[in-house]
């Protein structure tokens, strides 16, 4: 979107469309026209009352003073990201408004470790017949066989095969 | 900014030390007024803190944070027109006397005044390149358009600003308007 001008030899026009765009402080002018511009202003007694009337309008803007800066806006602009986590945690008490939200969230956690070790440490069953050609159930450790053997029965399956 | 993008709270801090002052004192030209500029420049770094990965190595970061804070500044100008309190912009300098204090003061309230006038592109174009003395070329990037364009509303800004201004610098230096 952006590109400098293409300037090749500095002008009277383009010094009169410098003072207009920019003002007559030679620091806001493009760095790369600054040098030959400011020699035609300061030189060409013809840009003399377009200097002046640029200096006088930023002479006006001037007096406008800068705003200071407050020391307790940086404060409250740094704790954003803290905010930003507060937050999470505030979403968090609307989900589970009976206590400190770690606890169900712990509770959670615990219970799907338990799922995971139980599941590898639970044999795998195998149910073969004609219509199922295979089947993987998986059934709880404390009496695998009995399990299997009634989910067997039920479904009508023939052969039954257990790995241990 | 990668390290902003990832979460470093470290990094964003910085980033405020670094640009929060300049943000508030461009965000505070554009809209008008101290309170609404330092929700502007909150709003921007929220939207900094939680659009990092926007940011595009290709651009400077001052740029993008102007470019961020001039869009929080137009959303809030959309909502309301600022009110213009003179003694909450104006600087006096205590040396001058009761009339040159009571010129300077209408002075200020008028260029103020004058500047919310313009165009919000023209206005924007004159305080990044005014008062924030940004180049010709980042300030076209931070409003988008080429340097020509920038150049072209610098133009119709300050003759508009003449205009609206016309008298007020003799009345400032003590003589006829």
């Amino acid at each position: 979107m952006t590109g400098m001008p293409a300037m090749t030899e500095m002008t009277m026009d383009r010094v009169r469309a410098l003072l207009a765009a920019y003002g007559a402080d030679p620091g806001h002018w493009p760095e790369a026209e600054r040098a030959a511009a400011l020699c035609l202003a300061e030189t060409d007694p013809g840009l003399a009352s377009e200097m002046a009337e640029a200096s006088a309008l930023d002479g006006l803007l001037d007096v406008l003073p800068a705003p200071a800066p407050n020391p307790a806006l940086r404060v409250r602009l740094k704790a954003i990201p803290d905010r930003a986590a507060l937050r999470w945690a505030d979403r968090l008490t609307a989900f589970w408004p009976f206590g400190a939200p770690w606890r169900p969230a712990a509770g959670l956690v615990a219970a799907a470790l338990v799922g995971i070790v139980v599941g590898f440490a639970t044999p795998e069953a195998v149910v073969s017949d004609g219509e199922w050609s295979e089947a993987t159930i998986t059934v709880a450790a404390y009496d695998p066989v009995a399990a299997v053997a009634a989910m067997a029965s039920g479904a009508g399956v023939g052969t039954l095969e257990i790995l241990q | 900014m990668p390290r902003i993008a990832e979460g470093d709270a470290v990094a964003y801090r910085a980033l405020v030390d670094r640009h929060a002052d300049r943000l508030l004192a461009f965000a505070e030209r554009l809209v008008g007024d101290r309170a609404s500029a330092e929700d502007v420049v909150q709003d921007a770094y929220l939207a900094v803190w939680r659009s990092a990965a926007r940011w595009s190595p290709a651009a400077k970061v001052s740029t993008w944070l102007y470019r961020i804070a001039r869009n929080a500044a137009l959303d809030r100008l959309r909502r309301r027109r600022p009110t213009v309190d003179p003694e909450s912009v104006v600087l006096i300098d205590p040396a001058d006397g009761p009339e040159r204090q009571l010129s300077v003061r209408q002075t200020a309230a008028a260029v103020r005044e004058a500047l919310d006038g313009l165009p919000e592109r023209q206005r924007t174009a004159i305080v990044l390149v005014h008062y924030e003395r940004r180049s010709g070329a980042d300030a076209a990037d931070i409003l988008g358009v080429s340097v020509e364009a920038l150049e072209s509303l610098l133009a119709r800004g300050r003759r508009a600003l003449k205009a609206a201004l016309q008298g007020r610098r003799a009345d400032l230096i003590g003589g006829e308007p």
